[in-house]
């Protein structure tokens, strides 16, 4: 898998990969896509892909709403919170 | 105090010959004692564990019996425990503290169970040795240079060492029956479906069920009944009806099965694995059961097509980890894009990313349909497979492993090789079938398991036929410092 | 020049549905609530949640499908798209992507008199995101996800559309549609309604254009404005032989300019994929011709019906029927009315709506009563009040809250329309003005202005203008 692969890859994953751990990264990866790739000759012909191991409809849920929501219990952390808001670095557009 | 099993425990304490406290103390003791060396437990939480202790052991006094009041149990690190750390073995979660109870550990809880802590294990379940983890490996009771299997190693061990009466654990690809296996205990991955996997941490939601360690498949009865069960929090929880289990396997007139060996599962094992297993093929057929040889032919797709499935679901599940809300944040970041990129690649480990990466690779554009796709046909293709065979078989039986367990640090650097251990649990996982492993024997004194794949919510017989196979055999109640 | 180019839009419309608690959890939607308050661990994402369907998105899904003449899948399924921004919690949106719950759909608009269809695509249900705020700290955006996980449907048109206007005609339909149904509030000031538009150009007949996405429109205005500077932009670029760039731009109001967006989206790889913690949605015709009973009169029915009813004109009963609210007060002031309709229709339409718009209320809120209108217009019919009175006696009546009836008792505003009565004050004039009355007789035809100020003096404004016409008429040319 080249650079240019893993550059696309680390960009949509958010992930960013040392430049010194890239060729024994780059390895591994191919070795695994050889791995997977062995599922190319599988013979699937006519055969429906299999989301689920479920066969059944998915049950709905009525329209309630219950006020249960305990800010402080969720904003445990608060180094990532101000006044109630979750801070990031400022989003550019 | 030395009670073999989860239900000489519930006697005892029925009985009143020990209280919840003393139990519970007792256990916390040889954690302490053992546990430094094994490194089973990530949090051990014996406040709360006392504190659980007394109120059962009040509620004793008072004549209320829940159905597992005063059981000691420990519990993997994935389920979400309210006020607890709860890490899924991962730095990105080390500081985390869960704001609500998952569904397996709520249902424990009112059971009247008390946790002892939380278990080590692979980073988000990924890994079949318990190297992954960011908390340091797990070791194998029966041999410290060797290690536990993964991902729920930590419980694994821990019920193996008798530290722990019994734990949780979660199976994706193998991870309950795998460390099962190479500890020499029971571990129960059931049906998928059968256990809500609401507050348990996501890893590959489709493949993703949540199970037991015990050292006795009855063990397993009792605890399963507890745990099982729709959950309105899980659209993927089944209402298919939870039978009494334990009542099943004790008073049940059934006891002659028709068993199915696929060829696939044998044909390339060492003589060692391949004797003990056929020896208890003839244990089973000594007790009446007929074996049949069968075909499940795409096996050996099984570990290709679930190293497309798996990765691709971590992919999406672990990209809530942003650093944003919760888990780590790193220091170093001043816009959001480093916010998120070094947040992430400080708190996931190598294997986490290896995965995630593939995951993303098998999802992008122009890859979808070669791999995402057709992994998930050759699953049905691999699903159809356990049909065919569930219509001439009661269950399927195989070794659980291919071998023994493998040396700390001897497939840390071999992902493939780290893979292909799980060539014989990946299928069933695939298909969303209970299975169960149970021990069969030694190789160099370390266990081996016998894997017992059952039809969908069969998980009855399953535990039916180790309880008919622990009857006539002792290996289960072998214990690593005999 | 202009005219060499044809424009094509397509409309993405996200409406937001007014169900109690959100698409996948049971967190409250209402607005304005204190940041982070209606967000759940599971809108948060915390590790190990799951998401379980809101039954009441589904119906409002179906109703609108039905709504617009769409195919109810049998079998819908749900997708996470996969991408990072802290506004969405899990990294992924579940919307749908293959077999989205309603599909195939159309809807007819008017334009200046032209009846044209507009395709629907599919209608999908998807979860919304939450806000960003970025002005309220230094060099930080605060997040607030109470608006996370609110159910949306969204609305895809075909490319059929070929100008500002009709575009902004097929969203008024669509937001009459929703609103109507009571599906959602329709409120664009705070988002329950908002547009993305996909704008090409393009020689008659030939394929289409590239083209720019402008998203998140809020005003039916901004939706004409922004179309029409990005069709004037397009040209430009082509005229001058470049070619347009597939991006997508934000509309800034302020400036009346669309500039491209600096995070490019383009780069991104959804990876949609069939979302496994929710199974598909199957959706029997037994629940579909259920749901059918409950379905409200669409506007276009109720158009039909108010033209063929009421005998009203066709552009009137486009507007009437717009809204349930409006419509609702039509045929609530019908039930009081006996003069004709078509008056009726006007004088709301002109007077009562006036005061809606001027004082920025809706027509639910109107300060007269719908029987009050009515009788005003009786009372025009039967020649009791003037026009003029009647506007003024409304613009009283919607000040002080008094009833109608009562304003024109205790005023004695009642106009003078008894044809005896006004003979007798008529005579006694005439006999007054005999030279005029000569004159008016040899052809000095102008001389009737002169008497009925005459008399509408002796009257104080009260006589009906009609009635003293004929009367005065009668009296001098002896008919």
């Amino acid at each position: 898998m080249d650079k240019k692969t893993i550059d696309k890859l680390t960009f949509l994953s958010k992930l960013s990969i040392p430049e010194s751990d890239i060729d024994e990264l780059s390895k591994n990866l191919d070795n695994i896509l050889k791995l997977i790739g062995e599922i190319d000759a599988a013979p699937t012909d006519g055969l429906a892909p299999m989301a689920h191991p479920l066969d059944f409809n998915q049950p709905l849920r009525d329209d309630v709403s219950k006020k249960n929501i305990n800010r402080n219990e969720n904003q445990y952390d608060q180094t990532k919170t101000k006044d109630g808001y979750y801070t990031v670095p400022k989003i550019l557009d | 105090m030395a009670y073999k099993s989860v239900i000489e425990i519930l006697t005892a304490i029925k009985n009143k010959d020990v209280s919840a406290s003393e139990l519970t103390s007792d256990y916390l003791n040889r954690i302490k004692d053992n546990d430094d060396d094994l490194n089973c437990f990530i949090t051990v939480t014996e406040e709360s564990a006392m504190r659980k202790a007394k109120e059962i052991d009040d509620e004793i006094s008072k004549g209320i019996f829940k159905p597992l009041s005063g059981l000691p149990i420990a519990q993997k690190d994935i389920f979400c425990t309210k006020g607890v750390k709860t890490s899924c073995g991962s730095k990105m979660l080390d500081n985390f503290i869960s704001p609500y109870d998952a569904t397996v550990i709520e249902k424990l809880n009112n059971a009247g169970t008390i946790m002892l802590g939380k278990t080590n294990m692979d980073e988000f379940a990924m890994g079949s040795s318990n190297e992954t983890s960011f908390y340091g490996p797990v070791k194998n009771p029966w041999n410290k240079d060797y290690v536990p299997g993964g991902s729920s190693g930590g419980s694994a061990s821990a019920v193996a060492a008798r530290i722990s009466p019994c734990s949780t654990g979660t199976d994706t690809g193998g991870s309950i029956r795998q460390p099962a296996s190479l500890c020499g205990i029971c571990g129960l991955k059931p049906t998928y479906g059968r256990v809500s996997r609401f507050g348990m941490i996501a890893f590959a939601s489709s493949l993703d069920q949540a199970g037991l360690f015990t050292t006795d498949a009855l063990d397993a009865a009792v605890l399963l009944k507890e745990i099982s069960g729709h959950d309105p929090k899980d659209s993927t929880s089944s209402d298919v009806d939870v039978p009494d289990y334990y009542d099943y396997c004790i008073n049940n007139n059934k006891s002659t099965y028709t068993i199915g060996i696929p060829d696939e599962f044998t044909k390339d094992l060492n003589d060692e694995v391949k004797k003990s297993f056929f020896d208890s093929i003839k244990v089973l057929e000594k007790i009446g059961c007929k074996i049949k040889n069968i075909k499940l032919e795409h096996t050996g797709l099984g570990v290709s097509a679930y190293q497309v499935v798996a990765p691709a679901e971590c992919s999406s599940n672990l990209s809530r980890f942003d650093g944003v809300r919760f888990g780590h944040r790193s220091k170093k970041a001043s816009s959001l894009e480093e916010l998120y990129r070094e947040s992430r690649s400080e708190g996931f480990g190598k294997e986490v990313k290896r995965r995630i990466l593939v995951g993303t690779y098998a999802l992008s554009a122009g890859y979808y349909d070669a791999y995402y796709l057709k992994a998930q046909k050759v699953r049905n293709l691999i699903a159809q497979d356990f049909k065919n065979a569930f219509s001439e078989v009661d269950l399927i039986l195989g070794p659980t492993t291919p071998d023994k367990a493998f040396k700390i640090g001897e497939k840390m650097n071999d992902p493939i090789a780290m893979y292909l251990s799980d060539v014989y649990t990946v299928s069933t996982n695939l298909a969303g079938l209970p299975a169960m492993s149970i021990p069969m024997g030694f190789k160099d004194k370390l266990p081996l398991g016998l894997q017992i794949i059952g039809n969908h919510f069969d998980e009855k017989n399953i535990l039916k036929l180790c309880h008919l196979y622990q009857r006539e055999t002792d290996w289960h109640v072998q214990e690593p410092n005999d | 020049m202009t005219n060499m180019w044809e424009t094509v839009i397509g409309l993405e419309i996200h409406v937001q549905l007014a169900t109690n608690s959100k698409l996948f959890s049971s967190s409250s939607t209402n607005f304005g609530a204190e940041q982070n308050t209606q967000a759940s661990v599971i809108d948060l994402a915390m590790p190990g949640v799951l998401p379980v369907l809101n039954k009441k998105a589904v119906e409002m899904a179906i109703m609108f499908g039905l709504s617009v003449d769409a195919k109810i899948a049998e079998k819908s399924i749900f997708a996470r798209k996969n991408y990072f921004y802290p506004d969405l919690p899990k990294g992924y949106q579940i919307s749908q992507y293959e077999l989205p719950v309603v599909y195939d759909g159309k809807l007819s608009i008017n334009v200046d008199g032209n009846e044209k269809v507009i395709g629907i695509t599919r209608a999908h249900l998807e979860e919304d995101a939450g806000k960003s705020i970025h002005d309220l700290y230094d060099g930080q955006s605060a997040i607030d996800l109470n608006r996370a996980g609110t159910p949306l449907i969204e609305i895809v048109s075909e490319p059929d559309m070929r100008s500002a206007g009709e575009a902004v005609a097929y969203l008024k339909k669509i937001h009459s549609i929703v609103r109507c149904l009571g599906i959602s509030d329709g409120n664009m000031e705070e988002g329950s309604f908002r547009c993305d538009a996909n704008i090409s150009l393009r020689k008659p007949g030939d394929k289409f254009g590239i083209r720019a996405e402008i998203k998140n429109i809020n005003s039916f205005k901004f939706v004409e404005s922004a179309i029409n500077y990005e069709v004037d932009r397009q040209q430009e670029i082509l005229e001058s032989g470049g070619s347009v760039n597939q991006e997508t731009r934000l509309y800034d109001p302020k400036k009346n300019e669309t500039r491209p967006m600096r995070s490019k989206e383009e780069a991104n790889d959804y990876r949609y994929f069939p979302d496994p913690d929710l199974l598909p949605v199957s959706i029997s015709d037994d629940e579909i011709s259920r749901i059918k009973q409950f379905l409200p009169e669409l506007p276009d029915t109720k158009k039909e019906r108010f033209i063929n009813e009421y005998s009203i004109k066709i552009d009137d009963a486009e507007i009437l029927s717009s809204s349930s609210e409006l419509s609702d007060y039509f045929e609530q002031s019908i039930k009081t009315a006996t003069s004709e309709i078509q008056l009726l229709a006007n004088f709301i339409l002109s007077e009562v709506i006036g005061l809606c718009n001027k004082n920025n209320i809706d027509i639910s809120q109107a300060k007269v009563k719908p029987e009050d209108v009515a009788k005003l217009n009786n009372y025009i019919g039967d020649g009791k009040i003037s026009m003029k009175q009647a506007k003024e006696i409304l613009s009283e009546a919607w000040i002080s809250s008094v009833p109608v009836d009562q304003i024109i008792a205790s005023n004695n505003i009642e106009q003078i329309s008894d044809p005896d009565l006004l003979t007798d004050v008529a005579k006694k004039l005439l006999e007054m003005h005999p030279k005029e009355v000569q004159d008016y007789r040899n052809g000095k035809d102008k001389l009737m202005g002169f008497f009925v100020g005459q008399i509408m003096k002796e009257t104080q404004g009260k006589a009906n203008p009609k009635v003293l016409n004929q009367v005065l008429i009668k009296l001098l040319k002896g008919v």
